[in-house]
């Protein structure tokens, strides 16, 4: 599923796919495939781009329980 | 229809740890049993060859294509002229040791065998270099177009 939460961060702290990538010192890659649920950090991951984009894990990687069903 | 996994996400990351074990194993065990046969069994040993021969170009040809279309290069050797001479060169200096042992054994001429080594070396050090240098810009290519901006990246 895609993580959009993610997604409207980013475009909300005006971040491009690149620089989010490099502050969280992964490549555009993961980014694109993580925000299009096509790769699942691991909690190392997601905490570094929690704080590249200054928000929780809650915040952006909290499922609620049918939306996870969907993968 | 796609089955469902029977492992968890650690027993998943055990399993892709145990092929990368394996395949790398069959990668060194395969080419050193094809350096003892040719060693022992001499230049009657090629045609029994074959097989091995195959099987190992094929794994070494699918590594090389894999990593190079999806941009990758290696874990710790960074992608530059230098280290691609250093391997190269190391890749020589071995296939030419290698050759001189073969040459020796069947010709029993040490100034002839030590010409058609160095020949050998030379041939190896250029090959390697040139294929290494072409595979590394292809790789370089794809990593650039993997890493540009999609058009569609911000949209909602």
């Amino acid at each position: 599923m895609r993580n959009l939460k993610m997604k409207f961060r980013r475009i909300e702290l005006g971040l491009s796919q690149t620089e989010l990538a490099k502050k969280a010192g992964v490549t555009r890659q993961t980014i694109g495939l993580i925000e299009a649920g096509e790769f699942n950090p691991s909690i190392k991951l997601c905490n570094s781009i929690c704080r590249a984009l200054g928000v929780t894990l809650n915040d952006i990687f909290w499922e609620e329980e049918e939306n996870e069903n969907e993968k | 229809m796609k089955m469902k996994s029977n492992l968890d996400e650690m027993q998943e990351q055990e399993l892709l740890k145990i092929e990368h074990n394996g395949c790398w194993l069959a990668f060194w065990l395969l080419l050193l049993s094809m350096v003892v046969q040719s060693i022992v069994f001499g230049a009657a040993s090629f045609k029994t060859l074959a097989g091995e021969w195959i099987v190992f170009m094929i794994l070494a040809l699918y590594l090389a294509f894999a990593c190079a279309r999806k941009g990758i290069w290696d874990r710790k050797i960074p992608m530059t002229n230098k280290s691609n001479l250093i391997i190269s060169l190391i890749a020589a200096l071995l296939f030419g040791f290698f050759s001189a042992v073969m040459i020796f054994k069947n010709y029993q001429k040490p100034a002839g065998t030590m010409l058609a080594a160095a020949i050998t070396t030379v041939i190896t050090f250029v090959l390697c270099f040139a294929a290494l240098t072409l595979t590394m810009k292809h790789t370089e290519k794809r990593k650039a177009l993997m890493e540009a901006e999609p058009a569609d990246a911000d949209e909602l």
